[in-house]
């Protein structure tokens, strides 16, 4: 799904989401937003090139990068786990799962594992509250989710 | 001309003229910490609240960016304006306890105790360093970083800014003087900005007086020859 970053397809990426909007700087969430889709985070290289190609200061670019949540500017794994800690699902244990991820995966929620596989995030109710607790990978959900669970789950995305 | 009142005197204003320039030219003090004339006005400190009555209806402002109009009443001393001045000036001091600046308007504003929480920045996110790099040098070296309790004033990645020439325009104008500038060993030194340039010295006097960076961006902005651009204001 995502693309891999490299110079050449960099700078016609960036030139094609510019002309999607008719090279308007003014436009720059769109742009930003559309080339986060196709790398899957902001980069470095990326948020310079489209200073370059839209005229628009660094930073500036870096100000609106970095001010919508949207936006992000760490690299992200090739699978999201979105940990439910709302309400219902916290009732049910939801914590207790969180935290077992966090120990399998050795990062903290909000951060993605060294080799890039897994991004650990935490969601507030994804309205699927009578299968607390509820974890999605990449849009998949998992109801009832147990902390036994956890390690052959991800042991099952790790072999995949 | 625009006629208007401030605090009951009569006072006569350039057409487009703000409150605030307004104020100022009849004397009357209204506390800003983010106007500056050389930068267009940002609102960002909101010290300079005043009330301002147009017809019948009364409003606050702020009077560093509303324009003066006919017949307007400006009050910059009511009790809710002094009031409104206190707690903006009272956030700004829970955000950065420890600037002189501050404390020598809660002096003036009348500003006893801090009733909240204290944090311990020291800069007051008026933007005056950003604009005056984007606006006066024209460079865009330096801006904002995130939102909300997480915003801050950094160059972009918090890495050295290669526009950045270190002209200093940025120390120069802060008003809570927190961008220092070192000059040591033949370098120009911004620790805030993590840069460093070397110093050329005046071709007459030998003082130190620019860095580098910046003889070559006068160097492509004025054309002038190097030996020209190479003596000081002093020697000129």
């Amino acid at each position: 799904m995502a693309e891999v970053a490299t110079v050449e397809n960099l700078e016609q990426n960036v030139r094609e989401a510019m002309a999607r909007y008719g090279n308007n700087p003014a436009r720059m969430i769109e742009i930003l937003q559309d080339l986060q889709d196709i790398y899957g985070y902001l980069s470095k290289d990326l948020l310079k090139e489209v200073s370059r190609q839209t005229e628009v200061p660094l930073a500036r670019v870096y100000h609106i990068a970095t001010f919508f949540k949207a936006f992000t500017l760490k690299p992200r794994g090739k699978y999201t786990i979105q940990v439910c800690t709302g309400t219902a699902c916290h009732v049910k244990g939801s914590y207790r799962v969180l935290e077992r991820l966090e120990d399998v995966l050795g990062v903290r929620a909000g951060d993605t594992t060294d080799d890039l596989m897994f991004t650990l995030e935490t969601v507030n109710c994804v309205g699927a509250c009578a299968l607390g607790p509820v974890v999605i990978i990449n849009g998949k959900y998992y109801g009832h989710v147990t902390p036994v669970q956890v390690e052959s789950l991800i042991k099952e995305y790790r072999e995949r | 001309m625009v006629k208007l009142t401030i605090d009951g005197k009569e006072v006569v204003a350039r057409e487009g003229q703000t409150v605030l320039e307004a104020a100022q030219a009849a004397g009357i003090y209204i506390p800003a910490l983010c106007y500056h004339h050389e930068v267009k006005p940002y609102t960002a400190c909101r010290l300079c609240m005043v009330e301002v009555t147009k017809g019948k209806r009364t409003r606050f402002v702020t009077a560093c960016d509303y324009v003066v109009a006919d017949s307007m009443v400006v009050r910059t001393d009511t009790e809710k304006v002094k009031k409104c001045r206190k707690l903006v000036l009272e956030l700004l001091m829970a955000q950065c306890p420890n600037l002189p600046q501050l404390q020598e308007l809660a002096q003036i504003i009348g500003v006893e105790e801090v009733r909240f929480s204290k944090s311990n920045d020291d800069c007051i996110l008026c933007g005056m360093c950003v604009r005056t790099c984007a606006e006066v040098v024209g460079l865009h070296a330096i801006g904002f970083e995130g939102r909300g309790f997480t915003r801050k004033v950094c160059t972009p990645f918090d890495e050295p800014s290669e526009p950045c020439i270190l002209c200093g325009a940025c120390s120069y104008i802060c008003p809570v003087d927190v961008i220092p500038v070192e000059e040591v060993d033949g370098y120009r030194i911004m620790e805030r900005w993590h840069k460093k340039s070397r110093l050329v010295a005046c071709s007459k006097c030998g003082k130190y007086f620019m860095t580098e960076d910046e003889f070559r961006f006068l160097q492509e902005k004025t054309g002038l020859p190097e030996d020209r651009l190479r003596i000081c204001m002093d020697c000129r």
